[in-house]
């Protein structure tokens, strides 16, 4: 279940909003819980992507992106530091508020990416699953780097 | 791991009332599959001096709850499932070759699945030596039926080596 990185081309969904051009350099952190059906394409690596795997509404993504097969299942077999990750959320995605520690099940994480503003600010945007039962977007005042290397080490 | 299993009754509410065919059914009386014990809830021991046994219910979408379970009897006690459940998988991720359309004609993609999401394999009937079912779930979303270049033994090691020593053999019963 952690979040591996890639540069994804490709990201076709039914739901609300566009992925590509949105984030940073198109880098996104994807949880590796939400694979489905991955596939080599060349060196990189085509899928699809559950966003609520939990939920049986909920038809997956198609997904392109620059990581091979092999890299994805090492980050998959990867042991996680601790099952919770802990982040400092802003309430209701506003950055004039006080970031609140908020600890979250990896598992329930379903990406990560940061604007090319919150990149420069150092802080990120985070989509999670309350279980099968809601999406929610939240702002973490850590920037992606930092959200990625806490899977695996104290920061 | 999975578990690789006699089974005498398999009853579900699905397209069959029976999973077994009458032809194993009438012949050696089960039908070998392998399952996943991540499904299994509510298992018995129904062993005896003679017989070794077990009755449990079976989700083929353990994440949808709308899935009804099925119920099975197998040739395993409550302990030796415990214990193939215990075992761990060579990897989160198991890579089979995957026939497009279900068409063993046609060239197998090698395709990477999370174990989890696998529900079962079961032997193709015209080439059990060859190629097999296999019945996995794209999360809670879609249950997806996928025929597999490999035989049930052959995708039993790839699930606890991630390889496979056993070889295949040609036929042409196909």
């Amino acid at each position: 279940m952690p979040l591996f990185p890639a540069y994804i081309s490709t990201w076709n969904t039914k739901k609300p909003g566009k992925r590509i051009g949105i984030a940073y350099g198109d880098y996104y952190l994807l949880n590796t819980n939400r694979v489905i059906e991955l596939r080599a394409d060349g060196d990189a690596s085509k899928f699809y992507f559950a966003n609520d795997p939990d939920d049986a509404r909920d038809s997956p993504d198609y997904i392109e992106c620059d990581i091979s097969v092999a890299i994805i299942t090492q980050y998959a077999d990867t042991a996680l530091l601790s099952k919770f990750a802990t982040l400092d959320i802003y309430p209701e995605l506003n950055t004039d508020g006080t970031p609140v520690e908020t600890q979250i099940e990896w598992a329930n994480i379903a990406y990560v990416f940061a604007t090319a503003r919150e990149y420069e600010d150092g802080i990120c945007h985070m989509v999670y699953y309350r279980k099968a039962w809601e999406r929610v977007e939240v702002l973490v005042d850590t920037n992606i780097l930092a959200v990625f290397m806490s899977q695996f080490m104290e920061i | 791991m999975l578990l690789l299993t006699d089974i005498y009754t398999w009853q579900d509410r699905r397209d069959s009332s029976s999973k077994i065919p009458t032809l194993d059914k009438n012949k050696v009386g089960y039908r070998t599959f392998l399952i996943n014990p991540n499904r299994i809830s509510d298992m018995k021991d129904l062993s005896n001096i003679a017989v070794t046994r077990s009755s449990f219910l079976f989700s083929e979408n353990h994440r949808d709850r709308r899935e009804n379970n099925s119920y099975i009897v197998c040739g395993h006690s409550p302990a030796q499932i415990e214990a193939v459940h215990n075992t761990a998988f060579a990897s989160q991720f198991i890579t089979l070759p995957f026939y497009p359309k279900n068409n063993p004609n046609k060239t197998a993609v090698d395709t990477t699945i999370d174990v989890d999401d696998i529900a079962y394999f079961d032997a193709y009937n015209p080439d059990p030596d060859n190629y097999c079912w296999l019945i996995y779930d794209r999360k809670a979303f879609r249950r997806v039926e996928q025929l597999v270049g490999l035989s049930l033994e052959q995708v039993e090691d790839i699930a606890e080596t991630g390889t496979t020593t056993t070889t295949s053999s040609t036929t042409d019963q196909r």
